[in-house]
Parts: C-alpha cells; structure tokens; sequence
C-alpha cells in the first residue's frame, strides 16, 4: 500500500461540510478533492452528508406537498361550508313553501263556505268569486278577467246594497263574518240584528275579530269615496274615486289578509246610490254603538226597536228606538252588570240567546255574581 | 497587532444579526466576534492586518448568526441552547436517521452528538464541546450533518471487526486466469502512479464511481454539477487514466502491445488494488487535521 496516497490527517467536519456547500476558496476546494480522492472515510461521509441533507430536503418537499394539500381541502371546506348553509336555506325555504301551499288551500276549503256563503235571494258576484278564492293569484287574476269580459255582469254587491239588501252581501262577501239570524230580521231591523250578533260575539271572545277590523277599514274608506261621489256633481268623477277606494282597500286587506281581492276585480264595481250608503253607514259598530259614557257597548240586546246596553264600566243605557237618544237607567242592582239578554220566552220554548231579537220584549241584565234582574221596559229592574 | 474589531464593524454587524432575537446580549456579542476574528484573522495570512472593510465584509462572509449561536452554546447560554434545540433538534434526529439508516440507530447517533455538544465530556476540569471547532465557514445545519456523519462512519469502522468473515469473504481468482506477479507489481505500480498524477477532481469521480459505486446523481450532488457533466467527466478521467498506465507501463519497459496487454489481466485483482490504494484510510489516519 502506498502510503503517499493516503493524508496524514483528515479535513474537519467544518471545512467538508463547507466543501459541500460550495463555500470554500477554489485552493481550499482542491485540496479537499485532492484528499477525497484517495480517502475513503472523507467520501463516505461526504456522501452521507449529502445523504442525509437530500433526505431533509425530501421532508421539507413533503410537508410544503402536505400544507399545500391541506390549504387545498381547506380552502374547499371553506367554500364547503357557505355553500352547505345556502344549500340548507334553499331546503328550509322549500320546506316551508310546502308547509304553507297545502295549509292555505286547507284555509280556504274551510273558509270559503262560510265566507261565500251569500244570502240565498244574492246572486253571486265576479268579486265575490275572486276575493273568496284562495286560489293561485294567476287562478284568481284569470276568473277575474274571465268575470269582467263576461257581457252582461250579474248585480254586484253595491247594486245590492242599493236595493235595500242590507250589508249582509258586502260582509258575507268579502270577509267572514256570519250575520246572526239574518233571514229572520226584518229588513228594517237587520241592521241593528247584525250589531246584537257582533256585540254577542264581542262579549263571549274579547279580541276583536280580524275580519270585524278589517271590514271597519274599507267601510270607512268606502264611506269617504262614497261621501265624495255623493257631492260630486260628475258621475265619472264618482265612479273612478269609489273604484280607488274600493282597490286601495281591497289592496290593504290584501296585504293583511293574504290572497283575498284584487284590485282589478274593482273595475266591475259600480257607484252605489246614495241611499244605501246611508245604510250602509247606519250600520253600528260590531261592539255596539257609543254609549253617553264614551265607551262602546259591551252588551247590548234589543226587542221591538228598544235596546238596552252595557258599557264596560257597568252602566247601563236604555234607548227607546233606533233614532232615539240613550238614557242613563239609574242604579238598581248590585255589582257590577256583565251582560244585558233578552228574556226566555214564557211560552213556546223559544230560548233568545244573547244578542238575539225578542218577539217578547223583556230584558234580564246579569252582574259579575250571576245575579240577574229582569226588566220589560230596559228602565225599572226587578231581582229573579 | 491585532487591535480587536472595528466598533462601528461591530455596531452594523449588531444591527444586522438575528442574536437578539433568542436574547445574546451585546456584550457577549461584541467577545465572540472579537475572538473569532482573533482566531481566524478575518482569513488573511497571520502577518497581515484587516482594514475595516476587511473586516465587514468578512464578518458578513461567514455564517455569523450561526456562529453566534454556536459560541454562545458553548458559553452556557441557556437561551441560546433553547433556540438550538427549537431550530435543529427534529432536523438533527432527522438526519442521524438518514445516515444511520434506521430509526433506533439514528436517533441513538443524534443522542449522542447532543450530549457531546452540550458539553458533557471534560477536559482538564472545563466542559468541551465540539460546537467551539465551528468557525461560521459553511451552515451550522451543514457541519452538524458532516459531523453525524463521521460520528457514524467512525463507529462503524470501529466495530467493522465485529462483522461475520462470511460478508467480507472475496471469491479467489482461478489460477488460470492469474497474471504472473513481476507483471502484476508493475501494474499496481502503474496504476498508482497514474492515479496520483491524475487531477484530483477525476480521481474523486474514479474513485467515487468505480470504487464506492455511487450513482451519477449523488456525485453530481456533491460537486455541484449535472449528471451528463459527471458521466463525461467519468469517460474523460477513464481515458487519461489508461493511457497514464499503458505509459506507465512502457516506462517500465513492456512494448506498447504487452502494455496493452497488460490491461487484460483480471480487473477483479486490479479492483483488489485499487480499493487497497483508494477506499480503506488507515486506522491511525483518523483525527481531523486542526485548522489555523
């Protein structure tokens, strides 16, 4: 063996490890080739060295593969996500849709009876048909159109009205009120029937129905495009502003009511004649007129045109007829009165419910201890 | 004279380092600096003396902040010892992995560089580390590799008496293909001879091709060249290598012809030659030469 080959000493770890990164003057570089070359220690741990830096390159490759990877699912869970939710509101949304479509046609088989249900002698109106329909509103849009190109219209509720027909057709049509005993009222008195019906249902459910507000809204705009159309001296004039009136109310409920009239059904109106807006108007409130006290009644029973009422507060009011005035009945009883009836019938059976019209004429007030007093003329009270 | 480092050297240095990120405190800053420029004379001969400039641009030649952290490791302190062990301790078993081969063999190799650069062995009652020999010429991430390495290599040449007769056991050439020994002597002889004349690039790759089997790839990595650059290389040196011996040869007074024919003699004894010559380091040429 040549020992002339071999160096006397080995370079240092610092001075391999800088010939391996390049970081050695060119003299210094040759020197370690020189020594390399015939040492086979140097060049085993020369290439271990390497060995071991292109494995830690490798790892470094590998986790910037793996970050990359992982940003990747990242960033599409992060897209995941929005687009789960948006997925999950579509859903929520259809669902309800569904929940809601059969629902409302549910509401509409119960309803549509009692609201259609006309008086038997009404015949029944293209507006009727449409605003009692909870169809589609391209359902409803197109019976309208249907109605209005019919040639010749049948009566609508204003013609009725005008005839003396109450404003049983105008209630019954559009909202669903149910008159009480309405074919057994007299025409004269139905008015103030359907008053006793609303202020009983008044005093047995104390929240105001939705339909009793609703028609409180388009009588009074009624009233004021019908108030204008009786002082316009021009007809048209009349007309268009009753079909505004009437299409802003029929909008209104509309929109707080669902699906119920369409503006464009207003077009088949016609201008009612004077007189029965004064019925029309003559029409108490459901809860009753207001009392000499300010307050609204909060029972109220009538027999052969005089009518006895409560206010809330507990007095009581007696009136002789429809046009008279109302008279305070002095203090006769004890507690504080609930409820005016009408007495049973002493013969024939006929039991007359709260609000209901009495062929007998006697009055019974009940107070908050259920103690009754009864009376014939609705002024002097005698205990039961 | 050496007249220490330049102050303003030492306060643009100071601004520029990464040391007081894990905390060395200027003073220490200003003693390591001083002492390495001390030791290594900002790499100029020992007469000569370093400007300013000299001095900056050596300081930013160097890899200073792993210098600093090495210096201040060997100084005890602990901040700096966390920020070691936080940057280069996972890489570190990474690499005792790699060169050991497996797992458990290498993470007992990074066990004990780590003990030997805290300081655990002794010398004279003061605590040595091998982390003082570092002097900022390559990374420190390189010279702890290099230093695995050795660590490895050394024990396995130790403990290469341990391994079976049964691996290292070489398959004798048949007598008829055995050449005559006069010829065979003046062929070691050439051989040797044109190996210490070839340059010592294409002896790095002769040896390292032939000799150690490693691939093109791995040569090119440690030299820092491409692979076809290598493998012309290789071909290069091969030839020069062969006429050097036919040469030789002739000089030793063989015909051209009988030269030639003398390199059809069994390669596999020629092999026996060569890894005599250049693959086995003596056992007493193992300590490293001590840099100035």
């Amino acid at each position: 063996m040549n020992r002339a080959l071999q160096p006397e000493l080995h370079p240092d770890a610092e001075s391999l490890s800088a010939f391996m990164e390049r970081a050695l003057p060119e003299p210094e570089r040759v020197r370690i080739l020189d020594h390399i070359g015939v040492c086979g220690r140097c060049r085993q741990i020369i290439y271990l060295a390497q060995q071991a830096s292109d494995a830690e390159e490798d790892a470094v490759s590998a986790a910037r593969v793996a970050a990359v990877r992982n940003s990747w699912r990242w960033n599409w869970r992060r897209t995941w996500a929005p687009a789960a939710a948006l997925v999950g509101i579509f859903a929520v949304a259809a669902v309800a849709r569904l929940w809601r479509a059969p629902q409302g046609s549910e509401l509409a088989k119960n309803i549509t009876p009692t609201r259609q249900a006309p008086p038997a002698a009404l015949p029944q109106s293209p507006v009727k048909e449409a605003a009692s329909s909870s169809l589609a509103p391209a359902v409803k849009v197109k019976s309208a159109k249907k109605s209005a190109a019919r040639p010749a219209a049948p009566k609508t509720t204003w013609e009725m009205a005008s005839n003396g027909a109450s404003s049983h057709a105008i209630r019954g049509k559009n909202y669903a009120v149910t008159p009480v005993s309405s074919k057994s009222a007299p025409a004269a008195e139905s008015a103030g029937a359907f008053g006793q019906g609303f202020s009983a249902n008044a005093a047995s459910t104390p929240q105001p129905e939705p339909a009793v507000a609703a028609w409180e809204q388009e009588r009074e705009a009624v009233a004021i495009a019908l108030q204008s159309a009786a002082e316009a001296p021009n007809t048209s004039q009349a007309r268009f502003s009753a079909k505004t009136a009437r299409a802003e109310t029929s909008r209104s409920l509309a929109g707080t009511r669902g699906r119920r009239a369409e503006p464009t059904l207003a077009g088949s109106l016609e201008p009612p004649a004077p007189q029965a807006m004064a019925a029309l108007m003559a029409v108490p409130r459901p809860d009753g007129a207001t009392l000499p006290s300010g307050l609204g009644a909060l029972s109220m029973a009538t027999a052969h045109g005089r009518s006895v009422a409560i206010d809330p507060a507990g007095t009581l009011f007696v009136r002789e007829s429809l046009n008279a005035g109302w008279k305070t009945v002095a203090r006769q009883w004890t507690g504080r009165l609930v409820q005016v009836r009408l007495r049973p019938a002493v013969e024939g059976g006929e039991t007359a419910n709260a609000g209901a019209t009495s062929s007998e004429g006697s009055f019974e007030i009940v107070n908050d201890s259920s103690m009754v007093w009864a009376s014939l003329d609705g002024e002097a009270w005698q205990p039961e | 004279m050496w007249r220490g480092v330049d102050p303003t050297v030492l306060d643009d240095l100071w601004r520029e380092c990464e040391a007081k990120a894990w905390g060395l405190p200027r003073i220490e800053f200003d003693s390591i600096l001083n002492r390495t420029g001390a030791a290594q004379n900002f790499g100029l001969e020992p007469e000569e003396t370093a400007t300013r400039a000299r001095q900056a641009a050596w300081f930013r030649i160097i890899k200073l902040n792993d210098l600093l952290l090495a210096k201040a490791c060997v100084a005890g302190n602990e901040r700096a010892w966390e920020h070691f062990v936080a940057v280069y301790e996972k890489v570190l078993i990474r690499a005792a992995i790699a060169i050991a081969g497996n797992d458990t063999e290498g993470r007992d190799l990074a066990s004990q560089l780590y003990a030997e650069l805290y300081g655990l062995s002794t010398r004279d009652g003061q605590r040595r580390s091998p982390l003082d020999s570092y002097k900022g010429r390559g990374s420190l991430l390189g010279w702890l590799r290099t230093t695995l390495a050795q660590r490895h290599v050394d024990r396995f040449r130790q403990n290469r008496c341990e391994v079976p007769l049964k691996e290292l056991d070489v398959a004798a050439p048949t007598a008829e293909f055995m050449t005559p020994p006069a010829e065979l002597k003046m062929l070691s002889e050439s051989v040797e001879e044109a190996l210490r004349r070839q340059p010592s690039e294409e002896r790095f790759l002769v040896t390292s091709y032939y000799l150690d089997g490693r691939t093109l790839a791995e040569i090119a990595r440690v030299i820092g060249v491409h692979e076809a650059t290598v493998s012309r290389k290789l071909h290069r040196a091969i030839d020069g290598l062969r006429k050097q011996v036919i040469r030789n040869l002739e000089s030793f007074g063989l015909s051209r012809r009988a030269a030639r024919e003398a390199l059809g003699t069994d390669p596999r004894e020629l092999e026996i030659q060569l890894r005599n010559l250049l693959q086995n380091s003596p056992p007493e040429t193992i300590q490293e030469k001590v840099a100035p």
